[in-house]
């Protein structure tokens, strides 16, 4: 199946090349490969807006089990939505054309997640964490083309920042403890790496 | 930006997504939730085990935890530290006696309250009473009676007062219980009234014990009442002089110089209060009729002893056998000195012997040994 799975990921790639290489790519899907490592799916579509303005909007989710104290086993769900704005410095690689624009960059981002853990008990299920956060900031970072003969195939975006977070939590200590309020409010890093495609019009 | 820089870029940065556990992570605010409950509870208990080994006394563990504890979860739970302290306090005021035992033993019980809040939603059960002093140590048995006939004790949570019994309890596990002896006060005080038992009952038992449903929570021992070691005389008693004509049994009465053997006893014997002598003589014709004079003597109460004492026993030899023993073969007096003194001896003699003349008289000399003990 993993097989299956992996084989059709390269024939969209490859579709996605070919066609990005027939006419210039000004929209870019990102996936974040580290992100497969916590079981989150993260998928990021990025616009140029001119050629040294992006603005790229993504959501991500997650289902996983987790272990929580006791050795108990619960579910953890989630899903985040950002938005990002960002500014190259270098203009797009096609001048005379707005493109997906690459080097070192500085961006704003906002972004809200929410999550939801759980303990089956039985046939019952039991809220352990729940609730969401609110976060925004800056960054800084690096996105270039990896180019065969000159033509663009993938899209390599490193990048780090930080902001503030707020988040809006409640939880109980045991399946049947009381409702607690857990919420917590502070700057947090932000370090990032995705890996992009070309998206055709 | 050559292909070595930008490799080291992603390495550095890849490496620092891993360490910072930035990788898009949701698990993250999980994570953190999990630290702040281990630290919430791991100063709960901490408190808890301050108290019961006495490194904190109840309220300095409290406002420790205070300190420790995040502000959110004071918020939601009714057993919040503040709230413990003001109750606390207010309590504290009402105890009196027990006033340092019952701060760490309530503060506990708080702080399990708080615990179970946060972990079980359900509240640990209401404290058992406790009891920390009674008015009296002892029942002392010894002490006059309206010192002892109601203790007083000391406590708090006298709340379930139906739960409470008395009673008399012997180290070999026997019980009595004391019906409608407990008088409750307030909460923190009640009285138990004996004066409706004897000594002689009290004096069956080995402690008083206050149980809580059927649970000892108390006991105070009984001191028995303290018996004075007996005091004993030892008296040696003269006896007067004393005689004895046997009375006539068969024969014609006169020994006719034939014989008589005669033989003679004597007995020492006392009752309670006084100590008496017996003889008994026998004297039988050898042949012809056989003429026999035989008999005991009436008693002789030689002593008795004084008021407030008893005799215990005659020490030394009681049964004097065969103090005489001989065949009379004249008809003049007879001496002989026997263990108890001298005995003069009469069998036969001129006209009727046997009921007549035929006797016998002790000139006591031996000194009776009498113990005699005080009642």
């Amino acid at each position: 199946m993993k097989k299956l799975i992996f084989f059709c990921c390269c024939n969209i790639w490859a579709i996605f090349v070919v066609y990005a290489q027939q006419r210039p790519p000004k929209q870019v899907l990102k996936v974040d490969p580290i992100a497969f490592f916590a079981a989150t799916a993260k998928l990021d579509y990025e616009r140029v807006l001119n050629d040294q303005i992006t603005a790229q909007i993504g959501g991500a989710f997650t289902s996983q089990q987790i272990t929580l104290w006791d050795d108990l086993a619960g579910r953890l769900n989630g899903y985040r939505l950002e938005g990002q704005i960002r500014r190259y410095f270098v203009p797009g690689m096609e001048i005379s054309k707005p493109t997906a624009p690459e080097g070192v960059y500085l961006g704003v981002w906002a972004k809200y997640e929410a999550l939801r853990a759980s303990l089956k008990i039985g046939d019952d299920q039991a809220d352990i964490l729940n609730g969401g956060a609110y976060s925004a900031g800056l960054m800084g970072g690096c996105q270039f083309w990896m180019r065969y003969k000159k033509k663009p195939y993938a899209l390599i975006d490193l990048f780090m920042g930080g902001g503030y977070k707020a988040s809006d939590y409640a939880g109980r200590f045991a399946e049947s403890g009381k409702l607690i309020q857990f919420n917590r409010s502070g700057i947090v890093p932000r370090f990032g790496f995705s890996l992009g495609l070309p998206f055709f019009e | 930006m050559n292909k070595f820089t930008i490799v080291i870029f992603v390495s550095t940065l890849l490496l620092a997504c891993f360490s910072c556990g930035e990788l898009e992570n949701f698990g993250g605010a999980v994570e953190e939730f999990r630290l702040f409950r281990e630290e919430s509870i791991f100063a709960i208990d901490e408190a808890i085990v301050s108290i019961e080994n006495g490194l904190m006394n109840g309220t300095d563990a409290l406002k420790w935890l205070g300190r420790q504890m995040d502000e959110s979860i004071q918020k939601i739970l009714v057993y919040n530290v503040p709230f413990i302290l003001d109750k606390l306090t207010g309590e504290a005021a009402s105890v009196g006696f027990c006033a340092a035992d019952f701060a760490a033993n309530r503060a506990l019980h708080y702080l399990r309250q708080m615990k179970a809040e946060l972990l079980t939603k359900s509240l640990p059960a209401p404290p058992p009473p406790n009891i920390c002093q009674s008015s009296i140590n002892a029942l002392d048995l010894n002490a006059p009676k309206e010192l002892r006939s109601i203790m007083t004790i000391y406590g708090y949570d006298f709340v379930r007062r139906d739960s409470f019994s008395v009673y008399f309890v012997s180290n070999l596990g026997k019980s009595m219980e004391l019906q409608n002896a407990i008088r409750f006060q307030n909460d923190y005080e009640f009285t138990i009234n004996l004066s409706t038992y004897e000594d002689d009952t009290i004096a069956a038992w080995d402690y008083v014990s206050i149980r809580y449903h059927e649970e000892e929570l108390f006991a105070i021992s009984i001191v028995q009442k303290r018996v004075a070691a007996k005091l004993t005389e030892t008296k040696y008693i003269s006896i007067p002089k004393f005689g004895l004509t046997p009375p006539h049994i068969s024969g014609d009465r006169d020994f006719d110089d034939n014989g008589p053997k005669v033989v003679v006893h004597a007995r020492l014997r006392h009752n309670r209060k006084q100590a008496y002598v017996m003889i008994y003589m026998l004297a039988e014709e050898t042949r012809s009729d056989w003429t026999r004079a035989e008999g005991w003597s009436d008693p002789l109460y030689f002593y008795t002893a004084p008021e407030g004492w008893h005799i215990q026993r005659v020490e030394g030899v009681i049964d004097f056998q065969n103090l005489v023993n001989y065949t009379d073969n004249d008809i003049t007096n007879d001496f002989f000195y026997t263990a108890l003194g001298q005995a003069e001896l009469v069998g036969d003699a001129e006209g009727d012997d046997s009921g007549y003349q035929t006797s016998v008289v002790f000139n006591f000399s031996y000194l009776v040994p009498i113990i005699i003990e005080q009642d």
